[in-house]
């Protein structure tokens, strides 16, 4: 079984860095923002956190962060 | 001029701090890195429908995967990622104008077509990143796992993709121009699509259209050469120009 992953690292390891940066990105804004376009702070971290696999993040940018 | 590369800078700055630059990039990344995950997995997951598949009496044999199939897949998601990013930038002028917000610039001096036309190249010069970070992923591990070169024409049929999507976006920036909406501009370029398809439908117009640009798979296989894309590529070119180019006056009488 660790081979076959090893076989799979090389597309593995971009996508979780990706995932990651994105998180991180959606969790930064998230805690230094008091007002959102829709929802609260509690219910972002939950749907960031729920939906880390790119979704959540992606959702927040796009509906839930506030136009400046 | 001036004012096109300052109205450029605040455009780029604007996806900068929108966030829309990162998405976007993750998103031209993922499809990137999708291509070759799923024709990697393919065996795989045949192996694990073999035993529901042997119930119903078909056998398979072992399944070789080559890099063809992720090129096939990258032809089957990059129309995915080029709707994604008109849906993204749609709004990009009829915001604008619905709101305001470029009547300070314009009493300032900024003339329309700058305007116009510096969105217009931020853009395509999006489009231009996003389609080679996805291409470059995509051949990366295409030569990582199997071989690139059982592909026919790839650079050729990356850059009729590159052209295609550059028809839609200066569709995009010619139906912003009398548009009240997004969704108005979306409906239009979608409209154009649709139109092109029919007339795809007309043997003899197929070389000329730009739909022709779409087919890959045909380029891949070797069926088709370079040579028979030329007509519908000159016919892309010249019809984004002039869609632009007719987007500059239609803007100017238009009343913001």
């Amino acid at each position: 079984m660790p081979k076959e992953i090893r076989e799979y690292l090389p597309l593995l390891i971009p996508l979780i860095i990706v995932q990651f940066v994105l998180l991180g990105c959606a969790l930064w804004h998230i805690l230094h923002h008091s007002s959102y376009k829709r929802g609260s702070r509690v219910l972002w971290l939950v749907v960031v956190l729920i939906g880390m696999e790119f979704i959540g993040p992606i959702l927040y940018f796009l509906l839930g962060k506030e136009e400046e | 001029m001036r004012g096109f590369a300052v109205f450029f800078v605040k455009e780029l700055r604007e996806l900068l701090r929108t966030k829309r630059l990162l998405i976007l990039c993750c998103l031209f990344l993922l499809f990137g890195i999708m291509n070759p995950a799923v024709a990697k997995l393919t065996p795989k997951l045949i192996g694990l429908m073999s035993e529901e598949l042997a119930a119903q009496g078909m056998t398979v044999s072992a399944v070789t995967v080559t890099s063809m199939d992720s090129w096939v897949q990258f032809e089957k998601n990059i129309p995915f990622a080029l709707i994604i990013l008109l849906i993204m930038f749609s709004g990009i002028y009829t915001f604008e104008y619905s709101r305001g917000t470029l009547i300070p610039l314009l009493t300032k001096g900024l003339s329309r077509a700058a305007a116009v036309l510096s969105k217009c190249a931020v853009v395509m010069l999006m489009w231009t990143g996003g389609l080679a970070l996805c291409f470059g992923l995509t051949y990366f591990y295409g030569d990582f796992y199997w071989d690139n070169s059982a592909v026919h024409s790839l650079f050729f049929a990356g850059f009729c993709w590159w052209l295609f999507g550059l028809l839609m976006i200066g569709c995009v920036v010619f139906f912003s121009s009398f548009a009240a909406s997004s969704a108005q501009v979306l409906l239009g370029t979608g409209a154009v699509y649709f139109v092109m398809l029919l007339a795809g439908m007309y043997g003899r117009a197929k070389a000329y259209l730009p739909t022709r640009l779409c087919d890959s798979l045909s380029l891949f296989r070797g069926d088709l050469h370079p040579s028979d894309y030329t007509a519908a590529a000159v016919v892309t070119a010249a019809l984004t120009a002039a869609l632009i180019l007719a987007a500059l006056p239609l803007t100017k009488q238009r009343q913001i």
